[in-house]
């Protein structure tokens, strides 16, 4: 969350801009005198609070504001100065505490909705910052400091949110964010690369790597899988995705190649395109998505179209989907009619350790699921039950560890699968 | 009929001055009735006729001040001035600077003018009344102090007087102004809060 800092810096920016060069030191001083012979004028409070805040000194802002709210509890100047000095000192909670009722008593001040969505956005919940920051942007003046606040939290909530497109499209329309804003983070280039481990019930192993980098709204990941069957090289798989955001939708070409020891099934091409659609109602985000997979192999070619529905909070993220298979093999009359339900329910446990249960169940053969594994076996689990948990080490690295239960007639099997990701 | 013309001429040119004269009375009334725009309108008309006419330049200036357009009337005294200085004009210009915030131009401008008018205390009071804004309380009490100086029983400014000395930190001082009023103008609205501080 560090580099939420520039909106705090821009914020500072704005008011340092407005107040020009000043000896706050001086003018404290002089204003405390003030307050000691006058102690009952609310409007010399209130510039004491703002030059403690231009002095970095937010925990006597917050008591110079909450004194005057205490006189005066009709003030917008001290229910938005009293957020903005709990922002400065790092207390959010508070900061969300406060601002429900103050938002109640001032409807229409766009700074308190501003301060709040920067709290928002620093406690993990990016989708309802979205929405506060929507509200201030609705009542801000326009090219006002609240406007440009608002705008910036905007494109940084849909930033933090995985939202490209629509960051993107807030900063274009927003000329006034400089060098304090979202911008250079959205410009920045980002990469990530990834290796795991993952053990099967019967003793196989398999290993993963992976490397992807991020450019604004394009993005690429190239991956890699090799499966051991008793110790032996059984089949490699190389696959390359490329992703690019628009604001209505997103969009994903993928590109697969599994190459093995079994001549049946390898080498086994695969190609797919997925559209997955953004609709904002407040602080939830819903997602339709369509998408279709091509595999064509030796002695057979699968087709595969998925229609899911995503559903998503700061907390939980809910996927439901459909997929829709047929298997056409070379002999006549024995092609394959399949269908598949999954399900993911994702969890976010504290800040961003998340916890995960996914569940399919259906004809899996050769079905790829929501992660884009291709389960390339003609003697799949009926049901596959899977528990993950993904642990952020440090600021850089995550740890995603996932468990499966499959379901196959009265058996069962497990897999463990661990997989450490570092961001470049 | 060739001497009619000249004579019809000459009543014109005799009644032009008499127009103007009943137009400013007019512009006048309007301005006591509170119709500044027409007052306003009246005196931009005589002012096309004479431009460089400076009275007519200041009342302009003074009715856009009182129209609230203190940023014009900055302008219209500014104008008024380069066609002839008067103290009239830099105390419009002063008092536009005043209604717009504008505190550092009007303490420099007030230091200026009281150079040359050092026992104005118009000048003096609105040059306090920039630097209390700017919370240069000592300049504003060494203005207070000089209008002090001159009218030893105003009151009012000396109470100010006090209330300056003591956010410059002149404590001796501001309490010596302090028993002054009490002894003098124990009604001065300003002399509760200093209680509190001299006799807590």
């Amino acid at each position: 969350m560090k580099k939420l800092l520039p909106v705090l810096l821009l914020l500072l920016a704005v008011v340092a801009v407005t107040a020009q060069e000043q000896d706050y030191p001086e003018l404290i001083r002089k204003t405390r005198r003030y307050l000691s012979v006058f102690p009952q004028d609310n409007s010399e409070r209130l510039s004491l609070a703002w030059y403690y805040m231009q002095n970095a000194q937010a925990d006597s802002a917050l008591v110079y504001y909450k004194e005057v709210l205490n006189r005066e509890p009709a003030n917008p100047s001290a229910a938005s100065g009293t957020l903005w000095a709990l922002n400065s000192l790092y207390r959010y909670p508070e900061t969300l505490g406060r601002s429900d009722s103050l938002i109640r008593a001032f409807p229409e001040n766009p700074n308190i909705f501003n301060h709040r969505g920067l709290a928002l956005l620093q406690t993990y919940s990016p989708l309802k910052a979205r929405s506060s920051y929507q509200s201030a942007a609705k009542l801000s003046a326009p090219g006002s400091a609240s406007a440009s606040i608002a705008a910036d939290g905007l494109a940084w909530s849909y930033l933090n949110s995985g939202d490209f497109a629509s960051a993107e499209h807030i900063v274009s329309n927003s000329p006034g964010l400089g060098a304090f804003s979202v911008v250079p983070w959205l410009e920045r280039t980002s990469y990530a690369i990834s290796g795991g481990i993952g053990y099967k019930q019967n003793g196989d192993l398999y290993y993963l790597g992976g490397a992807s980098f991020r450019r604004k709204t394009l993005s690429a990941a190239l991956g890699f899988g090799e499966y051991r069957y008793a110790g032996q090289h059984y089949r490699t798989a190389f696959d390359l995705e490329l992703g690019k955001q628009f604001r209505p939708l997103d969009l994903e070409f993928n590109a697969k190649l599994l190459s093995g020891v079994d001549t049946g099934l390898y080498p086994a091409w695969q190609g797919g395109a997925s559209a997955t659609g953004k609709i904002y109602l407040a602080s939830l985000r819903l997602s339709p998505l369509l998408s279709f997979r091509y595999t064509y192999a030796p002695a057979f070619s699968a087709a595969q179209a998925d229609l899911g529905f995503r559903a998503s909070t700061d907390r939980l993220n809910l996927l439901l989907m459909y997929s829709g298979l047929y298997l056409d093999y070379l002999a006549p009359g024995t092609d394959q009619k399949g269908e598949v339900f999954s399900g993911i329910a994702d969890l976010r446990l504290y800040r961003t350790l998340r916890l995960s249960f996914s569940a399919s169940h259906g004809d899996l053969a050769w079905w790829t699921n929501p992660y884009g594994v291709t389960l390339d076996s003609f003697y799949p689990n009926a049901t596959n039950l899977g528990l993950g948990l993904y642990l952020p080490l440090g600021s850089r690295f995550g740890l995603s560890i996932y468990s499966q239960l499959g379901l196959l007639n009265d058996t069962s099997n497990y897999l463990l699968q661990s997989v450490l990701t570092l961001a470049l | 009929m060739p001497r009619t013309i000249p004579i019809i001429l000459a009543l014109m040119l005799l009644a032009f001055p008499l127009l103007a004269q009943r137009g400013i009375t007019e512009s006048y009334q309007a301005e006591a009735s509170g119709e500044y725009d027409t007052a306003l309108a009246i005196m931009r008309e005589l002012q096309s006729a004479e431009p460089a006419d400076a009275f007519y330049q200041v009342r302009v200036a003074w009715l856009l001040y009182l129209q609230g357009n203190y940023g014009d009337a900055v302008s219209a005294y500014e104008a008024a001035l380069r066609l002839r200085d008067s103290l009239d004009a830099q105390l419009g210009r002063l008092n536009s600077l005043l209604a717009l915030g504008r505190y550092s131009e009007a303490l420099q401008h007030s230091r200026a003018q009281i150079r040359l008018h050092p026992e104005n205390t118009d000048l003096l009071g609105k040059g306090a009344y920039s630097a209390y804004m700017l919370k240069d309380y000592s300049t504003a009490a060494e203005f207070f102090a000089r209008i002090a100086e001159l009218y030893p029983w105003d009151m009012e400014n000396r109470a100010y007087l006090m209330n300056n000395l003591y956010l410059s930190e002149q404590e001796a001082a501001a309490r010596e102004q302090y028993q002054f009023l009490k002894k003098y103008y124990p009604q001065s609205t300003l002399l509760p809060n200093y209680q509190r501080i001299f006799e807590p």
